[in-house]
């Protein structure tokens, strides 16, 4: 039937066209699944340093941070410097800070850098701009429309009349059982 | 009779997704007029201002480690924090912290009360080990606030039920801003020598 041929190039050319999204939206969405476990956008690495402190930390300056900066041997960034609290003061550098505990003198520093790939992934997942949110609309919508032609592409036995739809049945029972389950 | 059967499913997938909607507090419509307001005045003044617009100016001292849902700025007197929730900007990026940005967006009310202790203990009691995101901002460890292990959640829920009997109130009222735009302000960045 004509209608099948159709159904057949717009599944396969939907499918070409919406490739490379449905890849990043899948990375990305187990990065993110499992973001109690992990960073999924930085890499995070942290040295610990032992400081030397004057007296009176209370009038901290900015000439003090940018010393222990240099002491620590790390030509990083200053960008600012505050106490969060009155046993530690932390200084901002440049894709990093470095954290003192006032009392023990002991300092952490530590670093992030952009996880290649897996941060522009990330990006792009959390809708960047409207207009992305558009593409991202199109393409949620071109899903649907993959989904259902994919249903109709093959009749007979192995079609959505036989074992098609054994395996949508199963594909659909399994959040239905979840949602009965937990929700 | 496989076609009845795959009907069925589709029906039952359609009934339970639309059996039970999330229960939503209706969101004023925020005004289009901007207030002005300082980390530092922010506390005592957003409970006039609820489900207003604001602009806030601070240094970025946190932002949420895993995701960037929210972020805490300073003011200038390095002590009063806000805390500014992602709301319509999704997230904010690790390399904010240490910059000063403008931040606008609406005021939003938590109300702590009995009946929200109770739910959260409860809540909190039925997760294995860690709490995300529901942490009270009592401006000392962010990083707690945004991941808080269970023990330390209970710990807070008692602490609030204290303050909340302490207080003679019927509710403790937290506030927060719900970001729709921000801008990082420009800052020179130094070398040490």
């Amino acid at each position: 039937m004509k209608w099948r041929k159709w159904n057949r190039i717009i599944h396969r050319d939907f499918g070409y066209l919406f490739f490379g999204m449905t890849i990043i939206y899948s990375i990305s969405g187990i990065a993110v699944n499992h973001i109690s476990d992990w960073n999924p956008s930085y890499n995070i690495e942290q040295k610990q340093y032992s400081i030397e402190l004057s007296d009176n930390q209370k009038t901290f300056t900015k000439t003090e941070a940018l010393e222990i900066l240099n002491s620590i041997g790390e030509k990083a960034d200053y960008k600012k410097h505050y106490m969060p609290n009155n046993n530690s003061i932390k200084i901002f550098i440049k894709n990093g800070s470095l954290t003192i505990d006032t009392k023990t003198g002991t300092a952490v520093l530590e670093k992030i850098t952009r996880k290649p790939i897996l941060h522009q992934v990330n990006y792009l997942h959390y809708n960047p701009g409207k207009w992305w949110t558009y593409f991202s609309d199109l393409f949620a919508l071109s899903l649907i429309i993959i989904a259902v032609s994919g249903l109709l592409i093959i009749k007979g036995k192995k079609g959505i009349t036989g074992r098609g739809a054994w395996l949508t049945g199963i594909g659909i029972l399994v959040p239905i059982l979840f949602l009965i389950l937990f929700y | 009779m496989l076609r009845s059967i795959l009907s069925l499913l589709i029906a039952a997938f359609l009934f339970t997704a639309c059996a039970k909607k999330e229960e939503t507090k209706p969101v004023e419509k925020a005004d289009t007029e901007i207030t002005k307001v300082s980390v530092e005045e922010f506390d005592s003044v957003a409970v006039n201002l609820v489900g207003k617009t604001v602009e806030v100016k601070g240094t970025v001292v946190h932002v949420c480690e895993h995701g960037g849902k929210r972020c805490h700025i300073v003011g200038e007197d390095q002590k009063t924090k806000v805390k500014i929730e992602a709301g319509k900007v999704e997230k904010f990026e690790k390399e904010l912290e240490g910059s000063d940005i403008t931040a606008i967006g609406v005021v939003a009310e938590l109300r702590i009360d009995n009946a929200y202790l109770d739910n959260w203990e409860k809540e909190t009691n039925a997760v294995e080990k860690e709490v995300e995101g529901k942490g009270i901002h009592d401006g000392q460890d962010e990083d707690a606030e945004d991941h808080h292990a269970k023990e330390s959640t209970l710990k807070q829920i008692e602490t609030l039920r204290v303050k909340l009997k302490e207080s003679g109130k019927e509710f403790l009222g937290y506030y927060s801003i719900e970001c729709s735009e921000y801008k990082p302000l420009e800052s020179k960045v130094e070398e040490a020598k």
